[in-house]
């Protein structure tokens, strides 16, 4: 801040909006996570979302799997999102894993990418395939 | 926060106020060199003309530096501590000691910027509290305000100026936090594209697209449309979890796109959203992500709720 903005240093002495806001009707929609094994190998196909909503889903369906002990394959190319606390449950995943033994995210959406690049990028035993 | 300094305390935070490059330099350059001979690892985090300027003066030592670019790395004063400060001082716990250069405040941060970095500068000292670390701050006399210097003798226990340091009698960093707790600015009268969306986790994906179409209709690129619905589906998840189950939702656009979340709980821990993700940690985590890819995140919360925007650049 310079010394010549000094006038506009304090934050709410806007005058209101010239045009009022728009208020959107709620639009109800309560995102799913389908998850189908894998024939063939111990991993899971996913479809759908992970969000606040369904990470408790991931967290059982993973759990499981990861006490088999070895690599697992997620596919994710049907799922459309992905917040940070879904990506958390892989990261803990990856670590209860024997060592040498890695997750696979293969096809992951965008938001997963950039949540494991930004928060995750250290994780060694999680392998991103796109 | 008490203004006595512990002798024992590892940390060191000293603001060091400058006068023009030659200042600037006397006030740095030894203080990196110093570090160099004695085998600390050294970081400079200050807007690119300064980098450039000390880069130059160091010489081969630069090498030996890892020099950031602040106006970049530290675009949004919230990130600064756990992408810049901790990353550097935590990827070197094996040193007996680590030298920062921490630049935040600059001549071209905004009215809307500032509080943040004022605050960050406060948290500085709560996040470092027993690390072996010294974070040296330059700040232009020249060029800034004189409430951003006095903000600075709060935030710092030290002050260097006139190459003279003295122990800030007004330290109190406890005081900047609750200084800058203030009610977010509004859209101004020329604000675009203002929309309210209420929430719950029924329609979290809703609030999402609401924020996504708007950005689009304001012309941002596929990537940073892209952070945009993960910093709205991140705020509006914490208030679904920790605010009350509910919260409100608005959008416009002025001099940037603004995204407002606001919720009926509270933020109790200052330190929320700046300490970097442990590997199994769960505390801020979205928070933390929200600041690495905004370009500016402000926070007000009190006893009436808590209300956070974040701001994208078109």
């Amino acid at each position: 801040m310079s010394s010549s903005d000094r006038r506009a240093a304090d934050g709410p002495a806007h005058g209101a909006a010239a045009t009022p806001p728009v208020r959107i009707p709620r639009h109800v929609h309560r995102p799913v996570l389908i998850c189908s094994p894998t024939p063939g190998r111990v991993g899971l196909r996913m479809e759908g979302e992970i969000s606040v909503v369904t990470r408790d889903t991931l967290e059982s369906q993973l759990t499981s799997l990861v006490r088999r002990g070895t690599d697992v394959h997620l596919d994710l190319s049907k799922v459309v999102f992905s917040d940070s606390g879904g990506v958390a449950v892989l990261v803990n995943a990856a670590r209860r894993l024997p060592a040498g033994k890695n997750v696979h995210l293969e096809h992951p959406p965008a938001s997963m990418r950039r949540i494991m690049d930004v928060l995750y990028s250290r994780v060694p035993n999680i392998k991103v395939q796109s | 926060m008490s203004a006595t300094l512990d002798a024992a305390e590892p940390f060191s935070h000293p603001a060091l106020f400058y006068r023009g490059a030659e200042e600037y330099l006397a006030g740095t350059v030894p203080f990196v060199e110093e570090g160099l001979r004695a085998g600390q690892p050294v970081a400079v985090a200050v807007p690119g003309p300064r980098l450039e300027l000390l880069r130059a003066e160091l010489g081969a030592s630069a090498g030996s530096v890892r020099l950031i670019d602040m106006t970049v790395a530290g675009r949004n004063p919230g990130r600064i501590i756990p992408g810049v400060l901790r990353a550097f001082a935590d990827s070197h716990r094996d040193a007996d000691h680590v030298r920062i250069i921490g630049e935040p405040i600059w001549a071209g941060r905004s009215a809307t910027e500032y509080p943040a970095c004022a605050q960050h500068e406060a948290l500085i000292n709560l996040a470092f509290t027993g690390r072996p670390v010294t974070i040296l701050c330059p700040y232009d006399a020249i060029e800034l305000d004189p409430r951003v210097l006095e903000d600075a003798a709060l935030t710092h226990p030290t002050v260097i100026d006139n190459a003279k340091s003295t122990v800030s009698t007004a330290y109190d960093p406890g005081s900047v936090i609750q200084a800058y707790n203030v009610p977010l600015p509004r859209p101004g009268p020329d604000a675009r594209h203002h929309v309210i969306l209420d929430f719950d986790v029924d329609n979290l994906v809703q609030a999402r697209q609401v924020a996504a179409d708007i950005a689009v209709r304001a012309g941002l690129g596929t990537a940073a449309v892209g952070d945009l619905e993960i910093a709205v589906n991140e705020l509006a998840a914490n208030s679904v979890r920790h605010g009350g189950g509910r919260g409100t939702l608005e959008v416009w656009v002025d001099t940037a796109l603004v995204c407002q979340i606001s919720d009926a709980g509270r933020l109790t821990d200052p330190l929320a959203g700046r300490e970097p993700v442990g590997l199994s940690g769960n505390g801020g985590r979205g928070l933390l992500m929200v600041n690495h890819i905004a370009d500016l995140l402000r926070t007000h919360t009190g006893p009436d709720g808590t209300t956070i925007q974040a701001r994208f650049s078109l």
